[in-house]
């Protein structure tokens, strides 16, 4: 083994340096979070807050995680991160893997069609037309059907597909098993770190949209976790007419920022916590659609 | 062979079966009474109460009612007297509140299933069209409702060109009506100072604007560790314009019928120079103008922190309970005087906020029934008030005495009134509430009052949508944001003039000439109309 050498140290002092840096600049604002959700919302206001709480306190938990509406939208953003994320996964491998097919034909045009579709968008009032024609405003469904198809890793998907060799189909095929089963059976097994890759980007998404509660669903009762966020962090803000200020300095004020951290902390941490269980697949699945050789 | 062929079939039926499940759920899910507000209400005659007896109240169903406010206090129609007023109007409601200020405008675009009624200000426009919404004379008409009155001044103002009437703006008093209720109060901005230190400082005269920078500049010497002066966002712009008797926003009459845009008001200068002062001076800090939050000024008085507060007129009143139960030793008072050499208030409005019933609402009958009882003078006092006998009653003066602390808000959230009473009010109901004999909040805003200046015409002089005006107005409005800025943190009192002057270039590039010479014309069209 070549031994280490001055510079291959200097290196890496450097390199580890520079981590430590970006690791901090990211993981920072984070912590921060965590501590303002734990210190007393008037405390909170003389500043001065830096790697722990001043005033400890669980009351912001206690008003948040009190009230039923945030446990309701706990419920409902598991659910719509959990059947979207699957109904995602599904129908990306299921459409890749069709246009994977050497033989399939107007291939081209697809691909045109997907590609336009990725680049260029109608804008928010032609796709809430679209969705109220299709009956799935203020539904469970439109925070799941909009987005089955992923349309960046349906390429990835495509390029991986491809890069699998055509024996084992043909293998198949002659064992007597037809596409479906060839599909079910031989390619999906070996595509886990794909489908795991896709399953992390799709479920964070999921999580965290918080745009489709907001705008196609009226129901209360289907509310996400982001959402409720949005609704403490609008009660502090000042509306941006003059007259609407002052009828809104006589408004109710009761949300201090430590509470709208505490939302904020709420609704991020689920998903961070299961982040890490899912990093050796965002690993693999980096070099997934690579051309190999 | 034919064993997989079958099983493919049958999967493939799974799927599309599984596929029109889901259809059918998005569209059940519509139509599920119990979980979606915006579903069909069961018909009213299938849960119809007795008919034609005396005191028994029709069930209308239920209705959705969209407040377009993302700060709206209340969430739910919950409360004592929410509860009551369903009692008597037969309608349950159901509130949502916008997410935010784009919600409307989207729904209004895309042609959306609207609520039963929308409460909006920003988007009277819109909502004041045939195709979105219904005019209250034809609802009024198809349910042949009596005794729904409507001044002719309230529909003067509040039509629009063609004589329709889509909603009737909240909180609008003409100017003899609120001559003539002298104890009714608008909102109104304010200035507190800590009492205790006013006294460690041998109670000095305040009673100039140069009197409290003078008393600043003690505060800062003497308490090096306190902010001199913190201002909630938005109100260094009321207040101290009102002290300078300069329009706050919009148009006002320079003279002879002449209608000129807010930023040129000639003590324009003044009052932009008096808040660069204040930071000059170290009175107020740079991060002021960067909170966002309403309640990051109050904060810094309720930690102890700053010495006095420009935010509203009934600050000390609402402060001082937190204080007490915060257990902090020291209060705010408020002052009392207008400060400014010329206050005036600009009251140019016919109102703020208005209910429609959008073509699309479902229970048409119930939704306007609803704001016909809202509108009513025993709607606006149950609303805004409480209930009569037990939460407050008249005194002899005309004025309601309550019986609980009717600006605790945290007990208007709890019994549900005052703020749903805003819907509908004709302006004296919610400002009567205001009044409370010896309060400090009520003798400020009789100050107010004194030298407050109604013009409601220029509340009918608002460019359409998408009018050269409106870019221009917007434009200006935009720009001055931004520019203001620079005058309010220039190191010294000539660069603020100088910024103050390229802003108003900037307004002349823009556009400004042309909107005021719009704005003139409008202004004497309105004013021709009204005679």
């Amino acid at each position: 083994m070549r031994k280490r050498t001055f510079e291959d140290y200097s290196i890496d002092t450097i390199v580890y340096a520079l981590l430590i840096v970006i690791f901090i600049v990211t993981a920072y604002p984070f912590y921060y979070l965590f501590v303002i959700s734990f210190n007393n919302g008037l405390d909170t206001g003389l500043g001065g807050i830096y790697f722990w709480p001043r005033d400890f306190t669980l009351a912001n938990y206690e008003k948040i995680m009190g009230d039923a509406k945030w446990t309701l939208a706990f419920f409902v953003t598991v659910a719509r991160t959990g059947v979207g994320t699957l109904l995602g996964v599904v129908f990306t491998c299921l459409v890749s893997y069709g246009l994977a097919h050497k033989g399939l034909v107007f291939k081209k045009v697809y691909f045109s069609l997907f590609v336009i579709g990725m680049y260029v968008s109608g804008g928010l009032i032609p796709f809430y037309i679209i969705l109220r024609h299709l009956h799935l405003l203020n539904t469970f469904w439109v925070y799941v059907i909009p987005s089955m198809l992923n349309i960046f890793f349906l390429f990835i998907a495509v390029s991986f597909f491809r890069e699998i060799p055509s024996e084992l189909r043909e293998a198949a095929t002659i064992d007597g098993a037809n596409d479906l089963k060839i599909f079910r059976s031989v390619i999906l097994p070996i595509s886990k770190p794909l489908m795991a890759t896709m399953a992390l980007f799709l479920g964070v998404g999921q999580w965290n949209a918080w745009l489709d509660s907001a705008y196609y669903v009226q129901n209360e009762n289907l509310r996400t976790l982001t959402y409720r966020m949005i609704e403490v962090i609008n009660r502090g803000n000042i509306p941006t007419d003059a007259v609407s200020i002052e009828y809104a300095a006589n408004a109710v004020r009761v949300t201090t920022y430590s509470l709208q951290v505490t939302s904020m902390v709420v609704a991020v941490v689920p998903i961070m916590l299961v982040y890490p269980f899912l990093q050796k697949y965002f690993v693999k699945g980096a070099m997934i659609g690579a051309v190999k050789g | 062979m034919k064993k997989k062929t079958g099983k493919s079939l049958k999967t493939l039926g799974l799927l599309m079966l599984i596929a029109s499940l889901l259809a059918a759920c998005s569209s059940g899910g519509n139509n599920n009474a119990q979980s979606s507000p915006s579903a069909s209400p069961s018909a009213p005659a299938a849960t119809q109460t007795e008919t034609g007896s005396e005191g028994t109240v029709q069930d209308l169903g239920e209705i959705t009612l969209f407040v377009d406010h993302p700060w709206w206090p209340m969430t739910e129609w919950k409360g004592k007297i929410p509860e009551e007023i369903s009692k008597r109007t037969g309608v349950k409601v159901n509130v949502q509140i916008a997410a935010d200020a784009q919600q409307l405008p989207l729904m209004i675009a895309s042609g959306a299933e609207m609520p039963d009624i929308v409460y909006t200000y920003n988007n009277h426009q819109p909502m004041s069209t045939p195709d979105i919404s219904y005019t209250w004379d034809e609802l009024i008409e198809k349910y042949q409702l009596k005794d729904f009155d409507i001044s002719p001044t309230a529909r003067a103002v509040n039509a629009t060109k063609d004589g329709s009437l889509y909603t009737i703006r909240n909180g609008f008093m003409t100017s003899e009506e609120l001559v003539a209720c002298d104890k009714c109060l608008n909102p109104g901005q304010g200035l507190s100072v800590r009492a205790d230190i006013m006294e460690a400082l041998g109670n000095p005269k305040l009673e100039t604007l140069d009197d409290y920078l003078a008393i600043l500049g003690q505060v800062k010497e003497k308490y090096p560790d306190l902010i001199p002066a913190v201002i909630t966002p938005g109100e260094a712009g009321s207040y101290l314009r009102i002290q300078y008797g300069v329009p706050r926003f919009g148009f006002y009459n320079a003279g002879g019928d002449q209608a000129k845009y807010y930023i040129n008001h000639p003590e324009q200068e003044a009052f932009y120079l008096y808040v660069n002062k204040l930071y000059r001076e170290g009175y107020i800090v740079a991060e002021n103008f960067t909170w966002q939050e309403r309640t990051e000024a109050e904060s810094q008085i309720l930690n102890g922190k700053a010495f006095s507060l420009i935010n509203a007129s009934g600050d000390s009143e609402t402060l001082n309970p937190r204080l007490e139960t915060d257990g902090k030793n020291f209060r705010m008072a408020q002052v009392i005087k207008n400060l400014g050499a010329n206050p005036k208030v600009y009251a140019n409005s016919i109102g703020w906020s208005g209910m429609y019933v959008p073509k699309t609402a479902k229970n048409t009958e119930a939704a306007i029934k609803f704001i016909q009882y809202m509108y009513s003078i025993e709607g606006q006092r149950l609303a805004s008030w409480g209930i009569e006998g037990e939460d407050w009653t008249m005194h002899a003066d005309g004025y309601p005495v309550f019986n609980f602390d009717s600006k605790d808000q945290d007990k208007q959230v709890q019994m549900g009134v005052v703020w749903w009473g805003i819907l509908a009010d004709k302006g004296e109901t919610s400002s009567l509430q205001r009044y409370v004999p010896d309060s400090a909040s009520t003798e400020v805003m009789m100050e107010l009052k004194k030298v407050t200046e109604v013009d409601s015409l220029f509340g009918k002089v608002v460019p359409s949508a998408d009018s050269e005006e409106q870019v221009i107005q917007v434009n200006i409005d935009n720009m001055i944001k931004n520019e203001e800025m620079k005058i309010y943190l220039a190191k010294s009192e000539e660069d603020a003039k100088a910024a103050f002057k390229a802003m108003l270039d900037k307004t002349k590039n823009i556009g400004i000439e042309r909107l005021e010479e719009w704005a003139t014309k409008e202004y004497n069209e309105a004013k021709a109309l009204m005679k």
